[in-house]
């Protein structure tokens, strides 16, 4: 290790790390773990599920931009509308957040766009519809925090997390195309509109309830990550109920 | 709207293709039916996958060449990490925490090296009981600090030491501060290459240090367990020192000396010299405060001139001897600063006080402490000489009124040969001019004479005052002859009494003052806070005395007597160290591993999941027909 003496040259000194210790090499493959644990579920899913069959890729790339294009937009009417609660530090502000939350409604009419535009099976528009959408939200929200942190020398586990996240996003994706989809289809049975109504809500507000909740209790990250599958499981193993019910219902 | 069709179409599951079977094999033994595909009769969007030449097919085969390419980029992108060689640009770790911490000392005397000479820190911290220090940074408490500690980290070849030092040391034990003081001293006497920091405790570096000493006695006893866990599960700290430049040598800091002088009455009187040096030593130079050894001997000169400037005020109480103060500098290192003011009035200067009929030097170190006094002489001062009756006195007054205070002479004689200076009368001596050293300490190579936590807090006042009253007091009676006198001189009588009394409030403010900044060579002629301190004390000596000069003695370029080194008086001569908590290597690839096992379980979980779905539509089916 590197020792400099009085005459030595300091490059030489920094160049000849101990390999004990995470370098800059490792560190990347600590962005590889977290990047692999993020995108290969999706990769899996594009794979198994016979998209590529079908084409999908260039309407996956359509969906992902209808994702930007309606982010902008919501981004926007929240700038406009919605100006810097300038409150106390610890207040939350239930009902600021309630109707930011609310503004997410604008996720549903752009899946709704998507999949009225793509011609198809129920099945095959929900998932091309998912895939782009939720593909375009790794790449915006996850690949920039992921390459500039997890690439650091400092370990920090909210990377591994956000990967776990991104997982779960795309099973929340899933389950809310699948819901929009079965909420716009004519021919859905009086019994079913109350549940597909409450999930589509659910959906909706599911990142506001999980804020509420790590407020509330004061959950700590892995708790909190865990509380989400939860929740997302349930809601998506619902709507698969629901939907299996109305597919097969005839 | 186009689905109503194809739902006719969708009646068993396992006749269509179900995009949520997900059995591949399915799709590849049974392309998509024409059937299927013909019924997407949306307007103008049905997309035949086998017609060439036209857009969808470029599509398709993009497609599958850039999802066949994600998989190969995924899988090689995981191999090509590991041994991917990125560009050197630094990417310094964000600090988590950042603190100073000073160099050890590190100088050359008369060709002769000392202290440590490294300062690039790039290393994983361990504290000191962990047996592999190797290439690491050691971290220790003053208690760890020990001889065999010390010896253990050099020869193992640790990257750095780091040596936490407590702001209060009242709370510390004292053997705990003297088995520090040896070890100081003694790892002063060699030169090494490792760099010595030494930092103030703080919350943060506490934590840190129980953090380690916690992980390594947690692992298990079995040494492969204990190197497989260490690779998994320790978060380490790292360190990082900012400064890459090399170590400089400085060859041209100045030493600088005062001198103030009160005449005495008569025609041609003898001369008293009274003399301390003012600098301190430790073992980094930032931190050496020196309160008793030698900011003592200054407060007690400083107080004798306040004291004899009221005597010699009137003409009536003036006493027959000239007295000359001096405050010399480089005393830590063979007392240069002495030897060079002696040159300066013996051989340069046309007349001086120095030149002729001195009656002794008086030189004072170290006198904050102890329950003894010593009085050390380079050979036995002849019966009838002023010294012997100056000696005589002191043990006079201490005798009656401080009988438990132990006065003795020491005799030691002056090694010409060698290279260190003892005391500061030696300087005298070697130009014949009688002198001795009045300090409470015996041994010259004593530890408590140059270590960084002889502060403030380990100073006893009370004694400083008392030897500050046996040393005006004898002086005193000394210069007006009290003791021969027959009657009318009483043992008991003080002569500093009243007005003149001895205050220790002044003893006090002086010694504060000056163990509040470092006085170490190196910095006391260009930091700030040393200087202005030299300032004060030339403008108290001002008050008090006359002909008040500063002398600097700058080094011989050719060939200087001391050469310190840089990377302790320029801006980062206090570095800042940054500590960051990683994670070991190895635990990267365990994780990595758990995260391969996970996305197994996930592929295996997407695979079947056509299968669950199977199952689910089963379940509904039966239940709905019940």
């Amino acid at each position: 290790m590197t020792v400099c003496g009085a005459g030595d040259s300091p490059q030489a000194a920094m160049g000849g790390s101990s390999t004990f210790y995470r370098g800059r090499k490792m560190t990347l493959f600590h962005f590889g773990n977290c990047f692999a644990l993020a995108y290969f579920p999706y990769f899996i899913t594009y794979k198994c599920s016979g998209l590529s069959e079908y084409n999908a890729f260039w309407r996956c790339v359509q969906a992902g931009a209808t994702y930007l294009f309606v982010q902008l937009c919501k981004m926007l009417f929240l700038a406009t509308f919605f100006p810097t609660w300038e409150g106390g530090a610890g207040v939350y502000d239930f009902v600021g957040e309630f109707m930011k939350a609310t503004v997410d409604l604008a996720d549903l009419l752009g899946l709704h766009l998507v999949m009225s535009r793509n011609a198809g099976k129920g099945e095959y528009k929900i998932m091309v519809a998912a895939m782009g959408w939720a593909t375009a939200e790794l790449v915006m929200s996850r690949c920039i925090p992921l390459w500039v942190g997890a690439r650091g020398i400092e370990f920090d586990w909210k990377y591994i997390q956000m990967s776990f996240d991104s997982n779960i996003s795309l099973v929340h994706y899933i389950a809310m195309a699948a819901v929009v989809w079965m909420f716009t289809r004519y021919d859905l049975p009086k019994s079913f509109r109350l549940p597909v109504t409450a999930l589509l809500g659910l959906c909706v507000y599911k990142a506001f309830l999980m804020e509420l909740f790590v407020h509330v209790f004061a959950l700590g990250s892995w708790t909190a990550l865990l509380v989400k599958a939860v929740l997302t499981g349930t809601i998506s193993f619902c709507s698969l109920f629901l939907f299996i019910t109305l597919v097969h219902s005839n | 709207m186009a689905e109503s069709g194809l739902q006719q179409g969708c009646s068993c599951p396992s006749s269509t293709v179900c995009i949520a079977s997900g059995l591949r094999k399915e799709f590849y033994l049974r392309p998509p039916s024409p059937a299927a595909q013909t019924t997407q009769t949306s307007a103008g969007k049905s997309d035949t996958p086998y017609s060439t030449g036209s857009f969808p097919a470029m599509c398709k085969t993009v497609e599958t060449r850039a999802s066949d390419l994600g998989l190969v980029v995924t899988l090689l992108g995981m191999l090509g990490l590991l041994g991917l060689d990125l560009l050197q640009v630094t990417a310094l770790p964000s600090a988590s925490y950042e603190f100073t911490a000073c160099r050890m000392q590190q100088y050359n005397l008369h060709q002769e090296k000392y202290g440590c000479r490294g300062a690039l820190v790039v290393a994983e911290v361990r504290t000191a009981e962990d047996p592999a220090l190797t290439r690491h940074c050691v971290v220790m408490k003053i208690l760890d600090f020990t001889t065999d500690t010390y010896q253990e980290v050099l020869k193992q070849n640790a990257a750095a030491v780091l040596i936490l030092l407590p702001t209060n040391l009242t709370a510390t034990p004292r053997h705990v501060i003297q088995n520090f003081m040896v070890s100081e001293a003694k790892a002063l006497l060699n030169t090494t290459l490792i760099p010595v920091y030494v930092a103030l405790e703080d919350k943060s570096l506490l934590f840190m240090y129980e953090q380690l000493k916690m992980e390594l006695s947690s692992r298990g006893s079995s040494k492969l367990v204990r190197v497989f866990t260490s690779m998994l599960t320790t978060s380490g700290y790292q360190i990082l020192v900012s400064n890459i430049s090399p170590v400089k040598p400085v060859t041209d800091t100045s030493i600088i000396t005062l001198e103030g002088v009160l005449p005495g009455a008569g025609e041609d009187p003898p001369t008293i010299v009274v003399t301390a040096h003012y600098d301190s030593f430790g073992l980094s130079p930032w931190l050496s405060f020196g309160a008793d050894s030698n900011g003592s001997g200054v407060a007690v000169l400083l107080e004798l001139a306040r004291l004899f400037h009221q005597l010699y005020s009137s003409p009536r109480t003036r006493p027959p001897y000239h007295l000359l103060f001096a405050l010399t500098g480089g005393g830590k290192y063979n007392f240069l600063g002495t030897k060079r003011w002696i040159e300066e009035n013996m051989d340069h200067a046309e007349s001086s006080l120095l030149q002729d009929n001195v009656a002794f030097v008086l030189c004072l170190d170290t006198l904050a402490n102890g329950d003894g006094l010593f009085v050390h002489v380079s050979r036995p001062p002849r019966p009838g000489s002023l010294q012997h009756s100056y000696i005589q006195q002191l043990e006079q007054v201490t005798a009656s009124r401080f009988p438990w205070v132990k006065l003795r002479t020491v005799h030691k004689k002056i090694n010409l040969g060698g290279s260190t200076v003892a005391w500061e009368h030696e300087q005298y001596s070697v130009r014949k001019i009688p002198g001795f050293t009045l300090s409470h300490v015996k041994d010259p190579q004593a530890e408590l004479r140059g270590s960084i936590l002889d502060t403030m807090s380990q100073v006893d006042m009370r004694k400083l005052k008392r030897n500050t009253v046996i040393v005006a007091e004898s002086l005193g009676r000394f210069m007006f002859n009290l003791s021969s006198k027959a009657s009318g001189s009483p043992k008991e009588l003080q002569l500093f009494k009243g007005q003149m009394e001895i205050q220790d409030s002044h003893l006090s403010a002086v010694l504060s003052l000056l163990s509040s900044v470092p006085r170490a060579t190196q910095l006391l002629d260009r930091e700030p806070g040393p200087l202005l301190m030299l300032t004060s004390l030339e403008q108290q000596l001002s008050r008090y005395l006359q002909q008040v000069h500063r002398h600097t003695f700058r080094p011989d370029h050719r060939d200087p007597e001391i050469i310190f080194f840089d990377q302790m008086k320029q801006q980062v001569m206090i570095y800042r160290l940054v500590v960051c908590k990683v994670k070991p290597a190895a635990f990267d690839l365990f994780l990595g591993g758990c995260i391969s096992a996970y996305l197994g379980m996930v592929y295996y979980v997407i695979q079947r999941f056509g299968n669950l779905y199977m199952t689910l539509t089963r379940l509904t089916l039966r239940t709905k027909q019940q």
